[in-house]
């Protein structure tokens, strides 16, 4: 990169650089994996800003790639206890107002329960707001795929108790 | 139990990260890594270009849309006939040959620096102020002090700071000496670097697939074909020119190459953002579509400012308000 690049690569980080640490949080369904994958996304953008034409579709791609990196990488791990799982202790419905440190564990622990394809889909269609057609074309699938993955991921986070516990304050308030 | 539906779903991912704040030292780590290897590179295709220096060159003009290097020059009796933009570009090149180099090891740089971002999916960063950079031409190492404001899409204001920059940041002036100051020699070894730089970062992928365990990612191909000699050298010429400690030889080539590089665009009589009279330095990439320019002093061959026009009209503009020299690191202006 010149300084040119350097400072078009700058800006776009300033501009977009919280929603993608978000959007990685949510893909990977664990703060300091979204955190890592946000960190690997910035290096492998800035070794190719000069030849991608849609820095935004290339991010997705890649935290998308990553997303299915850690999926396999944890398929051949011993599992691993989510010490956030700990704070889930009390009824949010009882706390008002919950906060995003208080929803945050517990959705993503509903998110950890979709499978990568299902969660990039969700995220990408209801966080990102992108198209089915988006969605399709990001993931080399086809738009009725994205569409049937969507209501079947919807599906299943309809079973998550706590997330629904959730939705409920969230909704009262 | 209420239904979680869509609209739901979009709320409580909005509401679960609202908190988090990307760390900005996420992005210079990332153009530190990237500076690295272009600095590796640079020193590597400046050996290379050195050794290359012997071979004899001239002012080559091809005709207007060839599209091919630099042809060998012999004595010839033909006489050549120049467009009215290869003029302007030998007139800067005339003013930098006769423009020397102040002396001092240290290079301060006043820079003013803006963009805009039409196409951005929130509002665009704003920055306002300027910076300050040192730059040591023994070590390339340095400093930044910033005077900027920089605004948040979100409206929150990020602070000035003081940067530092290792040595091998910039390139040295031992470096940028070792480059030959023959057009010919110089368009071969700028060819040679953007190879390089591509090839590394093509094998810097390459490293990052194999630590993940994988051959090969699915990585978009933004670019349906190479980007042409031509493009790969205006791009490299543009950017050494940005650089402040040029020797006047070398200055001089560069605008002889650029004479010789299809596609080139010049206006003359123009003025740079701050209105100081210049001589615009354009050419739009044959793949990209993007267009670098660089506004050049008509009087000293030196560069007043750089700006890059993307897709949409999105902006970045770089402007040099002063370059002098010292030999001890200054203090930061801005601090009271």
């Amino acid at each position: 990169m010149d300084r040119k690049q350097e400072r078009a690569f700058e800006d776009f980080i300033a501009s977009h650089g919280d929603s993608l640490l978000r959007l990685a949080t949510l893909l990977t369904s664990d703060q300091g994996l979204g955190e890592d994958a946000y960190q690997e996304t910035l290096h492998r953008l800035a070794a190719r800003w000069s030849r991608v034409d849609s820095p935004h579709a290339y991010c997705r791609k890649i935290l998308h790639n990553i997303v299915i990196d850690q999926a396999r990488s944890q398929q051949r791990k011993p599992a691993e206890v989510q010490l956030h799982e700990a704070h889930d202790d009390g009824d949010p419905r009882a706390q008002g107002e919950a906060a995003a440190v208080e929803i945050r564990p517990v959705l993503l622990a509903a998110l950890g329960t979709l499978t990568p394809q299902q969660r990039t889909i969700v995220v990408l269609r209801y966080f990102d707001d992108r198209s089915e057609l988006e969605v399709a074309g990001l993931l080399g699938v086809s738009p009725g795929t994205v569409k049937s993955t969507a209501s079947r991921a919807m599906a299943h986070l309809r079973q998550q108790p706590a997330l629904l516990a959730v939705t409920e304050a969230c909704t009262k308030n | 139990m209420p239904d979680l539906d869509e609209d739901t779903l979009r709320h409580l991912m909005a509401r679960a990260t609202q908190d988090l704040v990307a760390p900005r030292a996420a992005a210079t780590s990332a153009i530190k890594r990237q500076r690295r290897h272009r600095t590796r590179l640079r020193v590597t295709a400046v050996a290379g270009a050195a050794a290359a220096a012997g071979l004899a060159a001239g002012i080559v003009v091809p005709a207007v849309g060839h599209s091919t290097p630099v042809p060998k020059t012999t004595p010839s009796t033909t006489p050549v006939r120049l467009t009215a933009a290869q003029r302007a570009l030998f007139a800067l090149s005339e003013a930098a040959a006769k423009t020397p180099r102040p002396g001092g090891r240290y290079v301060v740089l006043t820079e003013q620096a803006t963009s805009i971002d039409p196409n951005g999916t929130t509002a665009p960063t704003k920055e306002a102020g300027g910076k300050t950079s040192v730059i040591d031409t023994v070590t390339g190492g340095g400093l930044e002090y910033q005077d900027v404001t920089i605004t948040n899409a979100d409206g929150t204001p990020v602070p000035p700071a003081v940067l530092t920059a290792p040595p091998g940041s910039s390139p040295t002036r031992a470096q940028l000496d070792a480059m030959p100051t023959g057009p010919q020699a110089l368009r071969a070894a700028l060819l040679k670097q953007a190879e390089q730089q591509q090839a590394q970062a093509q094998r810097a992928m390459q490293a990052i697939m194999k630590r993940a365990g994988k051959k090969a990612y699915p990585v978009p191909k933004s670019s349906p074909r190479p980007e042409s000699a031509d493009d790969l050298v205006f791009e490299q010429a543009a950017d050494l020119l940005w650089e402040p400690d040029l020797s006047p030889a070398l200055r001089s080539a560069l605008y002889k190459v650029l004479a010789a590089t299809p596609g080139v665009r010049v206006r003359v009589g123009v003025t740079d953002s701050s209105g100081r009279p210049a001589t615009e330095i354009s050419r739009r990439n044959s793949v990209a579509g993007d267009v670098a320019e660089t506004f050049e002093d008509p009087a000293s061959g030196r560069t007043l400012e750089s700006a890059w026009v993307g897709p949409g009209e999105s902006l970045s503009e770089d402007l040099y308000q002063s370059i002098h020299y010292t030999d001890a690191i200054p203090p930061n202006p801005y601090k009271p």
